[in-house]
């Protein structure tokens, strides 16, 4: 059984402010509840603290798209990414990250800022979010602040925002046309699959074939959303060849027991990366690719 | 034979109230005055019960009363066949699901929080957390069972050393299986309801064997059983699992209703229901098989040692079942099956669909595709040649002389519909290339399933029915089995109608109610239909019997011959309507109600020996699998699965498609991905819930899945039909372990279920692994 100690229900930001100023005790904010809810079964962890659901929050729930930036509010569901088409046009890659969510029911009752806030390593996000730059817009103590995806996290389902502290936002530069993409998910069947592991790469070249950006991480793997200057270095300013694409596989997939440690899963879960990664660079950079 | 109501898949008679959500199921019942009960977990998996501390909880806000074993008038232990099990543990505890004590309260929160306060005493002992430990430990986990083995079973036909030193090909091989929760959508909740008149019980709620759990509340309780009436509510599944779980729970809720006067509702979470209940058994296995070079098996020797947890259960019948099937449809001379199970602290092991034969299934098909791979054969040539036909004498020793032995005919089905050959042919050729990285396989598996208890319950396979025919002509069954979302009553009605010569839409079904309906076992094993049907049978006889009586008073003695058919009745040259006959029967001061009884013959079998004839008749299986195997990442793929199945007469065949779709999604998730995440140092189990216990969804299960009925009415059964309900799911994990080890390039090469994703990847990196996988 649920245990809280009250429930309100906001329906702005206003609203919100005046209601955390009159909360004593722990907030526990609700913004959907598809993780929320799990955990409060397990035991009674939140029974003294109030509830404050977010969830309908107007403002939280739309995607706009600005000069260089698609705002998306925290509220949005997975589903309503899925299906954006600002999304599907300016950062595809989170868009088929959002469709690998759970199954139906759960991307409707889930939303992007929750996903962060919980701050699971396996939420199928976090990888295409990393590789996109994000930034999080943070409304605390009255004061909106941009800071970048990273900087929240501080380990495994736990970042540094308070309890009051609320995600109003997910600002995502907006990729141009020619960025290739490549979301790929492993996971032991195929819905309502808590990913083991997820690829987001982007790569965009230019008419010669040589690369101009590359980002690639995995998801379900580290502590914390993790970008590698490093690996992208590796591609950036060349046309790659066959060992090129086997160098960058070797190096992200040494990043795993580097930044991790070696866990029962290493054994699994780096020769794997190396082998999609290699699967994947083929394929986004297919005809391009050098002998 | 020309029929009238079976064969036809008419439309489930309880559809329209489970599709409008109007069916009542176990937890829905809401009585005034109801309590609601909680039950409180041993904290060890072995361990001495010293004490039980229920003052605290008995203190709190809305508590009625706490009880724990002591409180049992009755005798305190329970079980099916072997009594050893505590529904509430007295003087010691054997797994993390014993319950020491359950709280009642006016509300479920009331009863939860109380619940938190109740403390025992304990001394632990080591914890047996499996077989090969349990075996080996001076600890006993029931005294009556030295070294901690609760049975063992043996199958033995000619000289299996002999067949060896005949044979020119011989592998020896090792698999072993898991765990599997039977998954029921709903989990086990009970309600019992007090009588103010005298001590009497009325029991409802999601349960499989209503009379069993009368004997068991009978013998703890001191209720004489004219006392005790079940009446099982809807059942949102069961799959074998809600017997001796829901028996348990009934004994604690019955406990406290007698206790308070007032109605009790005991119901579990999901993680509660996965960690009390009982599983499929996990089974090691070791195999020898032998055979010719012309691809004639010889010889066959299997160990298997299964993990019968903290209660006997049903582990010996289940160990009855690997051994005396588990070698498969195969005609062989020499043959030697030892299986054994051991008592550990883990969660008891019992009745699940196919009751200890899939498990048996994987081990011996991926053995003999090992076995044709050396006589370079395909596992369909291998079969042709020693699949079971008319007249031959199955393993176990069993003329098959009485009915159609169909599999070869199945394998040949199940084989083109998947174009299997052609397929084995193409893809073998393909994986031979190191850089093909997603691979394909076929893989095929067959079975006979004994029908019904079995040899090992000689002599105590009856079943019963009730029928009255109204004055309005109108049928009335009263059927002790169980509706358990099969289709079992929509089948039992088809029998009843067609046995009795009249139109279906006169006989309706009873709901389940032992006050009621005649004692009939439990619907299990494969028997509903061949048992029901048995009794079905003598039953429209006798009732038949007693309209002639009236007619002959009406029409004179020597009318002759009468034929009761399509809602008509023929005698002499009269043609009488249906009607007509039941008011004329009235009118004579006659009573158109019949108890009939079926029993199964008694068998020749000699369980010393292990020969004979183990059952009294079988379905027969062939099913098929097609998989893709991404050897960078481990995954599978099931691409498509055929069952194809002999079950005598398809008394509905829509239903039996649907028992065939849903037995292979229970393959598929055997066989990749159901895990419940056994610990053997401590006995839990990790994963509780089914975020974790992965089911196969629907995008997972291919909805090209094909299902193929050749249909042999059985001059055995009744109404020819015998069963579908275990056979469906039987082959099915065998046959993709199959596909899955041909994608590999290696037969047997997988041998552990589940395998998706690490244990594949592991193989394939054993098999394909070289560490520069050059990048075509």
């Amino acid at each position: 059984m649920l245990k809280f100690r009250d429930y309100i229900r906001v329906e702005s930001k206003a609203e919100y402010e005046k209601a955390i100023a009159s909360i004593e005790g722990p907030v526990l904010l609700l913004a959907g509840g598809s993780d929320l809810l799990v955990q409060a079964r397990q035991d009674d962890r939140y029974e003294d603290h109030t509830v404050v659901d977010i969830f309908g929050i107007e403002e939280l729930r739309t995607i706009e798209d600005t000069e260089g930036h698609l705002v998306i509010g925290a509220c949005v569901t997975h589903e309503a990414i899925a299906q954006s088409l600002l999304v599907n046009r300016y950062a595809p890659i989170l868009a088929e990250a959002a469709l690998s969510v759970g199954s139906v029911q759960i991307r409707n009752h889930s939303s992007i800022g929750g996903n962060l806030a919980n701050a699971s390593p396996a939420a199928d996000t976090l990888a295409p979010l990393a590789v996109l730059n994000a930034e999080v817009v943070i409304l605390k103590d009255g004061i909106e602040s941009v800071v970048p995806l990273a900087e929240i996290f501080e380990g495994p389902y736990k970042t540094n925002l308070g309890d009051r502290d609320l995600i109003v936002s997910v600002r995502v530069p907006k990729l141009s046309a020619d960025v290739r993409h490549d979301y790929t998910k492993v996971g032991r069947r195929k819905a309502l699959s808590i990913s083991r592991m997820t690829i987001a790469t982007l790569l965009q070249t230019d008419e010669n074939g040589v690369v101009t950006r590359f980002d690639m991480t995995m998801g379900a793997t580290f502590p914390c959303p993790m970008t590698f200057p490093d690996i992208s270095a590796m591609l950036v300013g060349k046309r790659p060849t066959k060992e090129d694409i086997s160098e960058v596989a070797r190096a992200l997939s040494a990043k795993i027991p580097e930044i991790a440690g070696i866990r029962a899963s290493t054994r699994y879960k780096q020769p794997v990366c190396r082998r999609l990664s290699v699967r994947i660079l083929q394929e986004l950079i297919g005809d391009e690719q050098h002998a | 034979m020309k029929t009238y109501t079976i064969g036809k898949s008419i439309g489930r008679i309880d559809a329209h109230a489970k599709v409008t959500g109007r069916a009542e199921f176990g937890a829905d019942i809401r009585l005034p005055d109801l309590l609601y009960l909680k039950g409180v977990y041993s904290q060890y998996a072995h361990a001495k019960l010293l004490a039980v501390h229920t003052q605290q909880a008995e203190n709190m806000p809305g508590v009625v009363c706490v009880v724990t074993g002591q409180d049992i008038p009755g005798e305190r232990m329970i079980g099916e066949l072997f009594i050893d099990q505590y529904p509430l543990a007295y003087d010691k505890v054997r797994y993390l699901g014993d319950v020491i004590a359950v709280v009642a309260a006016d509300t479920q929160e009331q009863a939860d929080a109380a619940a938190k306060l109740v403390t025992a005493d304990y001394e632990p002992l080591p914890v047996l957390g499996s077989p090969r430990v349990a075996m080996e430990s001076e600890y006993l986990i029931n005294e009556e069972y030295p070294g901690n083995i609760c049975g063992e079973v043996h199958m033995r036909k000619g000289d299996v050393e002999k067949g060896f030193s005949e044979s020119d090909v011989v592998v020896k091989t090792n698999f072993r299986s898991a765990y599997i929760e039977h998954a029921y959508l709903e989990p086990e909740s009970v309600t019992v309801i007090p009588s103010p008149m005298r001590p009497e019980l009325t029991i409802l709620g999601s349960m499989q064997a209503p009379y069993n759990a009368r004997i068991s509340l009978h013998r703890t309780l001191n209720v004489p059983m004219s006392q005790i009436i079940l009446r099982p509510s809807t059942v949102g599944g069961s799959f074998g699992g809600k017997i001796e779980t829901a028996e348990a729970m009934s004994i604690r809720a019955g406990l406290i209703a007698l206790k308070t006067g007032r109605p009790a509702q005991y119901t579990l979470t999901r993680e509660e229901s996965m960690r009390e209940s009982y599983k499929r058994h996990p089974i090691e296995f070791e195999m020898e098989i032998g055979a010719t070079k012309d691809g004639t098996l010889k010889s066959m020797r299997i160990y298997s040692i299964s993990d019968g947890g903290a209660y006997t259960n049903m582990s010996p019948p289940v160990a009855y079942k690997t051994a005396t099937l588990g070698a498969g449809p195969y005609r062989l001379d020499n043959v030697d099956v030892t299986a054994t199970a051991v008592l550990t602290n883990n969660n008891h092991t019992g009745s699940m669909r196919g009751f200890g034969v899939p498990q048996a299934l994987f081990a011996l098909e991926n053995t003999l595709d090992q076995l044709a791979e050396k006589l370079d054969m395909s596992p369909t040539e291998f079969k042709r040649k020693n699949l079971l036909k008319n007249n031959d004498t199955s393993p176990a020793g069993h003329v098959l002389d009485f009915h159609e032995v169909s599999v070869l005919s199945l394998l040949e089905k199940a084989a083109a519909e998947l174009d299997f050959d052609r397929k084995f042919t193409q893809y073998k050729q393909e994986n031979k290339d190191p850089n093909r990285r997603i691979r394909r396989g076929v893989g095929i598996a067959v079975s006979m399933r004994g029908v019904s208890i079995g040899a090992d319950g000689n002599g105590h396979d009856v079943s019963r029915i009730l029928i009255e025919v109204m004055q309005d002509a109108s049928v009335h069954a009263n059927l002790g089995l169980v509706e358990l979302g099969q289709g079992l009553r929509t089948c039992q009605m088809q029998m009843v109608a067609e046995g009795m010569g009249v139109n279906v839409d006169r006989v309706t079904m009873g709901a389940t109610d032992t006050s009621r309906s005649p004692v009939t076992g439990a619907c299990i094993a494969s028997r509903g239909t061949l048992l029901g049907g048995g009794a079905t049978l003598d039953a429209c006889k006798r009732v038949h019997a007693i309209l002639v009586e009236g007619l002959q008073k009406t029409y004179g003695e020597d009318i002759g011959p009468v034929v009761f058919e399509n809602d008509r009745v023929l005698f002499d040259d009269h043609d009488l309507s249906f009607v007509e006959v039941v008011k004329n029967c009235y009118g004579a001061n006659l009573t158109p109600m019949a108890v009939g009884t079926y029993s199964v013959p008694i068998t020749n079998w000699d369980p010393k020996k292990g020969f004979g004839e183990p059952f009294y008749t079988y379905s027969y299986s062939c099913q098929a699998a097609e998989v893709e195997v991404d050897l960078d990442v481990g995954s599978v793929d099931v691409i498509k699965m055929v069952g194809c199945h002999d079950m005598g007469r398809a008394i509905n065949p829509v239903l039996v498609h649907g028992q065939i779709y849903g037995g292979l999604a229970m393959a598929q998730g055997m066989a990749l991905s159901e895990d419940v995440g056994h610990d053997s140092k401590t006995g839990a189990l990790k994963n509780l819930n089914f975020s974790g216990y992965l089911l196969p969804t629907v995008l997972d299960v291919p909805d090209t899945n094909v299902p193929i009925l050749e249909e042999h009415p059985d001059p055995r059964s009744a109404f020819g039909g015998r069963s579908i309900g275990e056979p469906s799911t039987e082959p099915g994990a065998a046959a993709i372990t199959c596909a899955v080890n041909m994608a590999l390039g290696k037969p047997g090469m997988i041998h552990e279920l589940p395998y998706d994703l690490d244990r594949v990847f592991a193989a394939a990196q054993e098999l394909w692994g070289e560490d520069d996988v050059e990048i075509s």
